[in-house]
């Protein structure tokens, strides 16, 4: 385990506590957000649906980079890595 | 004192996945699951006829109320939509095909379909009372809301992919709007644009106030049914990319028989991409309801070149229950077809625009559309803001200013 930095955006925030930036213990996408929720228990069922995977309407980015383009939840992280968790607004 | 209002029928908003209503508050998704929410208007006070569109403006604003302006002195108007319904005989002969239409958005105030989402959308920025305006933008909808937002007085600021076109770089700036070139792809651009509308306050028009946005682009699907005599084609081409073009055309045609303008009528909504970015069209061929995204597009169709298409999910489920296909055309399909419409209807679109006719001619190979029934291709940007795509050599140009020169290059053709 190490501990990474997690930004939020949107409403997510809010049920964060506020808090735009938390810091958690991971060593995977997937137990940086479990641990996430751990902590701030509003963010449950909005990161992740009944099956564990992320919800369709949630991106998640390590470093700036999709998880999707990665090995998605179980992509590893390394102390000091940033987790971005934002609602996926569709542009065009 | 009583407050003067549009004829909107604005009554609400409401979430496409969870139901969640809202009153038309400035909102980019739903609070609950972060789906789409789309404007609902209250048909019960409906008092419109046919007849009534006659004398009313040839712009978007003819159908004021189904879209979500409320107050007149927000309303921003360059003359927006009510582009030509072109019957393409020529073409149609070359395909074999006697009810074709092009519905050319090529001719809006800034030379693309995107003038409709933006002019509902920096009109809805002025009634919330925004300071700044800006967009994610492949270039169009910059240059669309950087000329709404010079009209408006307001600061615009464009995020895209820095490679888009010359031409469209110098449209956004001849209108003062600030651009900003990622070196990144669309989705890149468009998240960082989410992040600055946080960061910075600014409206991001198809982030930020979405649901609004969106209902600009129906406009195109009410023109349809009013230039045809109120009646909807057997079918319709629609580039798509996020897909919101062509969610807000389906929506459109349903509206349009709920107030009770037409009868239900079915329409198979066929949807087209570039082979280089292709989400969409890939997951429908695969019978997918999900989209896997496409990281790197590779297309000369930058306009239609998003990996990630936000309306993915309901492009999937509207074509489908309509009985149309998503298909994907490569490159050279779309340099042919630019050639080809340019060469039969005098219609010069640029290679988002041209998908639609590059689709058309695959369907008629393919046996999916008959001789006598009608269809629309849209075609929804126009060819001069993407002037390199089709060559001039081969068509002679500078000659010594005498007949011998001149008789020459004839000789040559």
């Amino acid at each position: 385990m190490v501990e990474i930095k997690v930004r939020l955006y949107g409403n997510l925030v809010g049920f964060a506590k506020g808090q735009k930036e938390v810091s958690v213990s991971a060593s995977s996408v997937k137990d940086g957000i479990e641990h996430l929720i751990a902590s701030y228990e509003e963010l449950s069922g909005r990161l992740l649906d009944d099956k564990g995977n992320i919800e369709t309407f949630i991106n998640v980015l390590v470093n700036n980079k999709d998880i999707r383009y990665l090995d998605g939840l179980e992509t590893k992280v390394k102390e000091g890595d940033k987790l971005i968790i934002m609602p996926a607004i569709g542009g065009g | 004192m009583e407050q003067i209002r549009t004829k909107t029928l604005i009554s609400h908003l409401k979430c496409r996945e969870c139901g969640t209503e809202y009153e038309p508050i400035r909102i980019a998704v739903c609070e609950k699951c972060y789906a789409p929410v789309d404007v609902i208007y209250d048909y019960s006070k409906v008092s419109f006829t046919k007849e009534s569109f006659v004398n009313r403006p040839r712009t978007i604003w003819r159908y004021e109320e189904l879209l979500p302006v409320i107050e007149p002195k927000y309303k921003i108007d360059i003359n927006v939509g009510f582009t030509p319904l072109v019957k393409c005989d020529n073409l149609g002969r070359v395909l074999g095909l006697e009810q074709l239409y092009v519905k050319n958005d090529a001719v809006n105030p800034t030379y693309s379909f995107k003038d409709r989402p933006a002019e509902i959308a920096v009109s809805k920025a002025l009634e919330f009372g925004d300071k700044a305006v800006g967009c994610a933008s492949t270039g169009n909808l910059g240059a669309a809301v950087a000329a709404h937002a010079a009209k408006a007085g307001l600061p615009c600021y464009v995020l895209a992919p820095v490679d888009i076109e010359a031409e469209k770089i110098a449209q956004i700036t001849a209108y003062n709007a600030k651009i900003i070139g990622v070196n990144g792809t669309y989705d890149e651009a468009n998240r960082l644009a989410v992040m600055a509308s946080e960061e910075y306050g600014w409206n991001i028009v198809n982030i930020t106030t979405r649901p609004y946005y969106v209902e600009g682009s129906k406009t195109m699907a009410f023109e349809i049914a009013e230039q045809l005599g109120w009646k909807l084609p057997d079918q319709i081409i629609i580039p798509v990319a996020s897909g919101a073009l062509l969610s807000s055309i389906t929506r459109g045609f349903t509206q349009i028989e709920e107030v009770g303008l037409i009868p239900p009528s079915p329409v198979k909504i066929n949807g087209v991409q570039a082979e280089g970015c292709a989400p969409i069209a890939t997951a429908f061929q695969a019978g997918e309801d999900t989209v896997k995204p496409v990281e790197k597009p590779d297309t000369i169709a930058k306009s239609i070149a998003i990996g990630d298409p936000g309306d993915g999910i309901y492009v999937l489920k509207y074509v489908r229950s309509s009985g149309g296909i998503v298909g994907a055309v490569n490159d050279d399909e779309i340099v042919d077809s630019i050639k080809l419409l340019a060469r039969t209807e005098g219609i010069f679109t640029e290679p988002a625009g041209a998908v639609s006719i590059a689709l058309l001619r695959r369907m008629v190979e393919e046996g999916k559309v008959t001789k006598d029934e009608s269809i629309v291709c849209c075609v929804t940007g126009n060819g001069l803001k993407t002037s390199e795509i089709v060559p001039t050599e081969g068509n002679g140009f500078a000659i010594d200013p005498n007949m011998e020169s001149l008789s020459a290059l004839i000789e040559k053709w």
